[in-house]
């Protein structure tokens, strides 16, 4: 990258906090920040943003006494959408239930509206001071009586007026994709079917400057006409002179239960979703979820092992226990006998308990034991909701979890000032092991109540309980621009912001990772904090809100411990002076959010920084550079590189059983048609029209591919070349359109089959003289490309041209790609791969529980393996391993599947999962579920699998 | 490597009898009540203690007949193996002292002293859930105790049996048909319906009354004869566990030559010396052939089948049935051709490369316990009696499970009833252990000749 000085100081002196030196993402003249930003502000349809100052502003009310800061303010624009396509879900939740009557409405709208409304009226009583300039008719007098009705019955929404004044002919310049809602009343809508549904306010326009109409409110008349999804823009379209708009605004009242919890708080942000609100706040009912966790048989206990007495007093001993009173819960009652055995059996066996199982009421429940010191920790799960390994991974992430937050188990159950947060933490942890994959999906109480009563036992979770981060790797390109701004970001070069003060800087950064809609796209921590941060992450419930949900801006402040620094803690002196001294100082996670990016940073005060003292709060300037870092990088594409990516799963390509079941009886008929065989695999449609639209690869087609029709019948490939040449985009929107049994279909697309072969063999031979992978010759493609231009948008085509020009690879050998899924774990950096299922068939759901129940008894097997090559010589020969189990290496298990289309005969479909067990160089496990059509060497296809990070 | 039985009665918590096999220190009465008494609380509090795993022990605990505890602690174990091996004490219990005794212990005393005729045969059960040790020069000792085993052709207690709790051993073999007749003739004479034929404590031929036994009682009966003193003739009481667990049997057991008996469950007539007389009218005429059946071990299958020189062995189960075949040296079919060059093979080469008998068998076994119980075994699969008709095989179930290890390799196949697990050298590709696997499992069950 040349240039790169030059455009550091051209940042500077524009003043811009965070400055990235890859000369692509820089600016070096003020129009193109400036076009920027006016594209930026004029999307505004599209994504709303906000500046770094209004989001300092945002949090700082939230944070509470202790320094910690929960901030999250959803956005509503997205979740309208995820609202809409989640809709079904929510319908299925909504038969299941047996007493409706707590929302009448459904979906999560209504509560949000409901939810807004409290908010708005306490808005208003406050603003009423500041003699708004605006004339609000607002007929509250409806919700003021509402706050007196008891909880759970749900209120009638509250209907006022809000007068506009809007002119038509001062439009503010908001883009052409802006709607007319946007520029004319300054609302962002949702339009759906009955009803119209404010979303967000374009910034200083006309509805921003008045308070009555908030995010969630419906508008449901306008100058007197009853609104519908129709309509809406139709009536506003009519309005073409200045004039004064009289809007319908309904909003629902909220329970004064919930208002309590708000009022409490003197925050102002503006929306949250259920989720959000559960993360950010502590639990609304803990009463009543702890009365479901004591009928679940789960329960968390925390026991002293020493100083119990014969006479003392009934709960002596008991430090901690959740749900209930020592007394009524089960795990407390029985606790002695856990206890005994504790101390009983290390006698006999020289190692402690791990876990035990008990029946109660029938029902098989597991006991999970975690020792510290001289205490203990037990976790009672039922077994349908998980197996033992299942639980005792679970615990083990608890454990790790409870350190980081709270240093150390004693510090975190035995300290009063705690209390609260720990209580909320093992709910969480509890109902996340009651609910498994659906604890996002909860909404209120009822629900929570039937999703535990339902009786069936929980999936099985293998690579969702791993110790391990799930890695995204992205193109190389991106990977380097993630890489690029992490590092300024982590350079904690904080330029021209207090160049004239001479103060110590505050913290020092230890590193930080980027999530992706849970998906982990880069580190630059040490393994143990990464799990550590993924710990906490999954704990706290962020991964999921991370994934499923935008949010508008999302900051978390809190101490933490990790284990890099051992937790805070004196480590045991050693002889040796350490190459590394620990400084004595305290440590922060930060973690900060915007739309479905997530930064998470380790900050270290002590050491060359400031001491920390007291409880200290996050420092504005930190979180502002966080948050720069990630508007840069959406800037530069890379987030919408990561969705595309997550969501094409191009490398390493992925079939699915019933894409592979529909093509082999195609297959079958195209070849009969045909009369040969086809030599690519079926992951071309996406890369197809691109390659083929590329100038020079087009050109070499011609020239080369003469030479390149061997194996093929002359008739047939130059037929297909002319058909690729010149009507490429109807061929892939041919074969994506047609239905199976078009016997034109086959024939096209075994045409573009041939044809695709020949182009990649040719763009292969073109683009690399000294590299045989088709990705490098795409690369050196875009990598010219970057030299010449400075432009981002261009820089984000050239990437996305990066993606979509991906041959796919393939993971297995052999004609077809038989691979259904695979998790690639790397025990030393914890993280792992795997593919991401964007829709899940029935069959497919059967094949995952399968291979995830497989994998996690082959992976407590390869247990073995590993324990026995940690053991030295002499050790070795006197352990208690089973002689023939500690050199396995390889373990598969043949399953079958009946698939069933429609009418026609089940076709049964045979598939592997196999895993196998790596040490060299790292120790490395691979788990693989693939069709058992052609023999897979493991060896090979892990290599395949681990090459795909190189990106 | 430890495995620990012990037997306590629930009411009073008096201990009843302590089994220990291995090399770890005979429990202390202290640790076993407190070991009770952990259960004992948890029941008074309304929950079942069933089981605690350490890293390496694992501890079960189970009632029976909510008379006895019995618990059982082992290290290199799973709790299934352990909870198997505990039921099959009991029914040892119950075999040889009958339900009425221990379900009213009116004389705990008394029962104990009762209890003692059941060590030999609960310490034979607790050798199968020996999960550990193959350590070689025990391997070499028992290769040669295998020498001696084939070439003096002792009583058969110097075997090592496949013992895999819950399921009969039997061997295959050619010469069934024509022992069938002889085994029909003999059980008429001692006016019974059950009797079976043993080579080295092992089910040739049996009448169809016995296969329809129990499994376990089918094992335990079996085993019985294997663990009592070297004698040619012996009359126990025997009560069936499941079939008539308060009535007892007599159990007639006779040695026909060595290696070889007959047993038999009759009633109060003929007395022994009348049976063993039988015995030698019936069996008299065969007493070559007889002789010639004890060849068979350890292969366990006739000479004349051979498979690739891969397979180091196999281990055959019915489902259907609840019995199996443990073949462990179909490789040393050369050394009953070449003698001793082979034998010294197996003694000196190295031990990796090939895997000593023993080691075979233990590989086996563990496979069996580790991939196939769990895998291509539904737990209804190994109840016996079968509740319905047997369908077709469950969706769920696997077909097939293979490991790799560095040494060896080890693939299972299931097929309707039948589950074939495998041993192959290292050398051996994995996809071509499939097609061996199959086709050692078809020449196995489709010959009608072998009566599988």
């Amino acid at each position: 990258m040349a240039g790169t000085g030059g455009d550091m100081l051209a940042a500077k002196s524009l003043g811009a906090p965070v400055h990235y030196p890859d000369g692509s993402s820089v600016s070096s003249d003020n129009e193109s920040l400036e076009s920027w930003e006016s594209s930026h502000s004029s999307s505004c349809s599209s994504c709303s943003e906000f500046s770094s100052d209004e989001g300092s502003i945002e949090w700082e009310a939230e944070i509470r006494s202790n320094g910690e800061l929960y901030f999250i303010e959803s956005d509503p624009l997205c979740q309208q959408k995820c609202t809409n396509t989640g809709s079904t879900a929510d319908g299925n939740l909504a038969v299941k239930e047996p007493a409706p009557q707590t929302w009448r409405n459904g979906g999560k709208l209504v509560r949000l509206i409901r939810r807004r409304e409290s908010k708005r009226h306490r808005n208003n009583v406050t603003k009423s001071h500041t003699t708004d300039a605006e004339n609000i008719l607002c007929q509250d007098s409806a919700t003021q009586k509402n706050t007196h009705l008891p909880v759970g019955i749900p209120k009638e929404p509250s209907v006022h007026v809000v007068e506009l004044h809007v002119d038509p002919w001062v439009r503010p310049n908001l883009g052409r994709r802006a709607t007319i809602s946007e520029t004319l009343l300054g609302l962002v809508t949702v339009i759906n079917d009955s009803s119209v549904t404010v979303a967000d306010f374009v910034p200083d326009g006309v509805a921003a400057k008045q308070s009555s109409i908030n995010i969630g409110d419906k508008i449901c008349s306008v100058n007197g006409k009853d609104v519908t999804g129709q309509n809406f823009n139709f009536l506003l379209e009519t309005i073409n002179m200045p004039t004064t708009l009289l809007l319908g605004i309904s909003s629902q009242p909220k329970a004064p239960g919930d208002k309590n919890t708000l009022s409490s708080k003197s925050h102002k942000i503006s929306y949250q979703t259920p989720l959000a609100e559960r993360i950010s706040r502590h639990l609304s009912n803990p009463d009543e979820i702890q009365h479901l966790h004591l009928q679940s048989f789960v329960g968390v206990l925390y026991l002293q092992l020493d100083g119990l007495t014969e006479g003392g007093p009934e709960d002596q001993g008991v430090v901690y226990c959740y749900p209930g009173n020592f007394k009524t819960n089960t795990l407390g009652s029985v606790r002695g006998a856990f206890l005994t055995l504790f101390q009983l059996i290390p006698e006999i066996s020289q190692s402690v308990p791990k876990s035990s199982s008990i029946l109660v009421n029938n029902q098989l429940v597991h006991v999970v034991y975690v020792q510290e010191g001289r205490e203990i920790l037990l976790v009672a799960v039922p077994s349908t909701r998980c197996s033992l390994p299942e639980a005792a991974k679970q615990c083990s992430e608890f454990v790790r979890f409870l350190q980081f937050t709270y240093q150390s188990l004693s510090r975190c159950f035995s300290s009063e000032e705690h209390s609260d947060s720990v209580d909320h933490h093992v709910c969480t942890f509890l109902s996340r092991l009651l609910l498994s994959d659906k604890w996002a999906d909860i909404t209120n109480l009822s629900s929570f109540r039937n999703m535990t009563a339902g009786g069936s036992p929980a999936p099985p979770q293998f690579e969702l309980v791993l110790p391990a981060a799930h890695l995204v790797s992205l193109p190389r390109e991106a990977q380097i621009q993630i890489d690029d701004a992490l590092s300024e970001f982590e350079s904690n070069d904080i330029g021209d912001s207090c160049e004239d003060l001479d103060c110590q800087r505050l913290y020092t950064i230890l590193g930080c990772c980027l999530y992706h809609k849970g998906y982990l796209l880069a580190s630059h921590l040490t393994h143990t904090d990464l799990l550590d941060i993924h710990t906490f992450l999954r704990q706290e419930g962020l991964l999921q809100l991370n994934h499923s949900e935008s949010v508008r801006s999302l900051v978390i402040w809190k101490e933490v411990y990790p284990l890099s620094v051992s937790r805070g803690l004196e480590s045991p002196v050693s002889d040796l002076p350490p190459a590394y001294v620990i400084p004595k100082g305290r440590w922060f996670i930060m973690i900060v959010g915007q739309k479905q990016d997530m930064l998470i940073t380790i900050l270290e005060a002590g050491g060359c920084t400031v001491r920390a003292e007291g409880k200290p709060s996050p420092d504005v300037f930190y979180v502002e550079a966080a948050q720069d870092t990630l508007q840069h990088l959406r800037k530069t594409g890379v987030s919408s590189i990561a969705s595309e990516w997550i969501e094409a799963q191009l490398r390493p390509k992925v079939a699915t059983p019933d894409a592979l079941a529909f093509s082999r009886f195609s297959s079958r008929k195209s070849n009969n048609l045909l009369g040969l065989r086809v030599h690519h695999d079926p992951g071309w449609q996406s890369s197809f029209s691109s390659i083929i639209n590329s100038p020079s690869t087009r050109k070499s087609t011609d020239s080369l591919s003469a030479g390149k029709r061997r194996q093929q019948s002359p008739d047939h490939s130059s037929s297909g070349h002319h058909h690729g040449g010149e009507t490429s985009e109807d061929s892939t929107s041919l074969v994506a359109s047609l239905p199976s049994d078009d016997t034109g279909f086959l024939v096209a697309k075994g045409r573009a089959d041939r044809n695709q072969g020949t182009h990649i063999s040719h763009s292969d031979h073109e683009g690399s003289e000294d590299s045989d992978s088709d990705w490098e010759a795409s690369d050196t493609q875009t990598g010219r490309r970057l030299t010449s231009t400075t432009d981002l948008s261009d820089l984000h085509k050239s990437l996305l041209k990066h993606v979509e020009g991906t041959v796919p690879s393939k993971l297995t050998c052999g004609v077809e790609n038989i691979v259904f899924h695979y998790v690639h774990i790397d025990t030393n950096e914890g993280v792992l791969l795997s593919p991401v299922h964007s829709s899940l068939t029935a069959n497919f759901v059967d094949i995952l529980s399968k291979f995830r129940h497989s994998a996690m008894h082959i992976h407590t097997l390869f247990q073995n393996t590993i324990s026995f090559k940690k053991l030295k010589g002499v050790e070795a020969s006197h352990s208690l391993i089973n002689k023939s189990l500690v050199a396995i290496k390889e373990f598969g298990v043949l399953f079958e599947c009946h698939l069933s289309r429609g009418n026609e005969k089940a076709l049964v479909l045979t598939y592997w999962v196999v895993g196998r067990l790596f040490f060299m160089p790292t120790p490395r496990e691979v788990y693989v579920c693939y069709e058992d059509s052609s023999p897979q060497n493991l060896v090979e296809l892990a290599f395949r699998l681990a090459l795909t990070t190189t990106g | 490597m430890t495995v620990h039985v012990f037997c306590i009665t629930s009411s009073g918590g008096l201990p009843l009898f302590t089994r220990k096999k291995g090399d770890g220190e005979v429990l202390p009465f202290s640790v076993v009540a407190s070991l009770n008494g952990v259960h004992m609380f948890c029941k008074s509090q309304d929950v079942i203690l069933k089981s605690t795993s350490t890293q390496d022990t694992t501890f079960v605990w189970e009632e029976f007949e909510e008379s006895v505890v019995l618990v059982a602690a082992a290290s290199c174990s799973n709790e299934v193996i352990l909870r198997k091996l505990l039921n099959a004490v009991f029914n040892t219990m119950l075999l040889l002292v009958g339900i009425d005794e221990i379900r009213n212990i009116r004389n705990p005393d008394r029962l104990k002293r009762e209890l003692r005729v059941c060590y030999p045969l609960i310490d034979k059960l607790m050798e199968g859930t020996d999960g550990s040790v193959v350590n070689f020069s025990a391997t070499t000792s028992l290769v040669t105790r295998f020498k001696n085993a084939n070439m003096e052709h002792d009583t058969g207690n110097l075997v090592d049996c496949g013992n895999l709790i819950g399921l009969s051993e039997t061997v295959l073999c050619y010469e069934s048909n024509d022992l069938m007749a002889c085994l029909d003739a003999y059980a008429e004479c001692l006016n019974t319906q059950f009797a079976c034929l043993l080579v080295l404590g092992r089910e040739l031929v049996s009448t169809p009354a016995w296969s329809d036994l129990h499994p376990l009682e089918r094992q335990l009966l079996t085993l019985l004869t294997v663990v009592s003193s070297p004698c040619t003739s012996s009359d126990t009481p025997v009560f069936l566990p499941f079939k008539s667990p308060s009535i007892p049997f007599r159990l007639v057991w006779v040695l026909l030559v060595p290696g070889v008996s007959i047993l038999g469950l009759c009633g109060p007539t003929p007395g022994l010396s009348e049976a063993e007389h039988l015995a030698l009218q019936c069996w008299g005429p065969s007493a070559d052939h007889l002789r010639s059946t004890t060849q068979i071990s350890p292969r366990n299958f006739p000479h004349s089948i051979h498979f690739d020189h891969n397979v180091l062995g196999f281990l055959l189960i019915s489902v259907e049935t609840g019995k199996y075949v443990l073949s462990c040296t179909s490789s040393e079919k050369q050394s009953w051709q070449t003698g001793d060059r082979t034998e010294t093979n197996t003694e000196h080469g190295s031990p990796i490369s090939v895997p000593s008998a023993s080691h075979r068998l233990h590989v086996l076994r563990t496979f069996y316990h580790q991939a196939a119980e769990s895998v291509l075994l539904s737990s209804e699969d190994l109840e016996f009696p079968k509740k319905e008709k047997y369908d077709n095989v469950k969706e769920s179930l696997a077909l097939e499970a293979y490991w790799c290890s560095e040494y060896h390799k080890c693939h299972g196949i299931r097929k309707n009833t039948n589950v074939l697990c495998v041993l192959y050298a290292s050398s051996v590709p994995t996809h071509t252990m499939r097609l061996l696997s199959q086709q050692t499992l078809k020449t196995l069950t489709t010959d009608k000749q072998l009566l599988w």
